[in-house]
């Protein structure tokens, strides 16, 4: 399991777009997947941060905080891009931060600047990163634009 | 396996929000979550299709995804981004892969031919056991809320 800085710096050419995609409407947003007490699937949207050479999410009182605490297995993928089809998607074991004052501070900095929201209540984790892909698609000319180019990472 | 027509029934309201959130006529992007070998979670892109009160997509049988969906069914499949913002939906049940050429036709049909042309489209029926509609109200201020409205199969 790595950090985004080890995913910036081991593959460029997936982090880079990767996080062009999360940020593309300002606040970072992505869709983030859980796995339910049952083994079953959660997916909701949310606001993740790139920051401290981490990728990170305050998560309110909710069942997929309770997903996290319980597994903290998770997949992100980025929210879809207008002019393409391109992809980024990240898998691995997320951790809350439960120390660490100034590391907490960063963060919330960091989501608050991007005009995300908060309620005050949240947990903040960090996406510990086991796998990373993005997927670069042909360009939406009537033609079809699939199959992409992978770029794929995994951690050591 | 309850399908989109018992959703349809017991909860037409958000059966109709789904309908129109997911664009289930082939144009339309939403996010499908698999559970991968080692039980966590997959997140990929697809295109649902609402046919005669079922739910499909098809998937490309040359990937993970569908090798996810032939060992455990369990799906989660999430709407876009409404354009106006502000609205989810999100569905969860078993899939199970049909192999009725019948079938497949109607939903290749029903996407206006855009899916299911190659050999590679595997087409799965998505069966639902829960669905959740979110609407924010207040959206796009600070005082934003999320007003649910779920519906489980029986």
């Amino acid at each position: 399991m790595a950090r985004w800085a080890d995913l910036e710096r081991e593959a460029p050419e997936v982090a880079g777009p990767g996080r062009a995609l999360l940020y593309q409407h300002g606040p970072g947003l992505a869709y983030l997947a859980t796995n339910r007490k049952d083994g079953g699937l959660r997916i909701h949207p949310f606001c993740p941060v790139v920051t401290n050479g981490g990728i990170y999410g305050l998560v309110g009182r909710s069942p997929k905080r309770d997903d996290l605490a319980r597994t903290g297995r998770f997949a992100i993928h980025a929210f879809p891009k207008a002019e393409s089809d391109d992809e980024f998607m990240l898998a691995g074991e997320a951790v809350r931060l439960v120390t660490g004052e100034a590391e907490l501070k960063i963060v919330s900095d960091a989501y608050h600047a991007t005009g995300s929201t908060s309620s005050g209540d949240e947990d903040t984790y960090e996406f510990v990163i086991g796998r990373a892909l993005f997927a670069l698609y042909r360009a939406r000319d009537g033609k079809p634009t699939w199959p992409p180019q992978y770029f794929k990472w995994r951690a050591r | 396996m309850s399908s989109w027509r018992e959703l349809e029934g017991g909860a037409p309201a958000i059966a109709a929000a789904g309908r129109r959130l997911l664009q289930a006529d082939g144009t339309g992007t939403a996010f499908l979550a698999t559970v991968r070998k080692d039980g966590g979670p997959r997140v990929h892109p697809v295109m649902p299709v609402l046919v005669d009160g079922s739910l499909y997509v098809f998937v490309v049988n040359l990937g993970w995804k569908y090798r996810d969906l032939l060992r455990d069914g369990r799906y989660a499949l999430h709407s876009s981004p409404s354009a106006e913002g502000g609205e989810e939906f999100y569905v969860t049940g078993p899939a199970n892969e049909l192999s009725d050429a019948g079938t497949r036709a109607a939903v290749r049909e029903a996407s206006g031919g855009r899916l299911g042309g190659h050999e590679f489209e595997a087409l799965f029926e998505m069966g639902i056991e829960r669905a959740l509609y979110t609407k924010w109200e207040n959206w796009g201020t600070a005082e934003t809320w999320p007003a649910y409205q779920k519906w489980a199969a029986g």
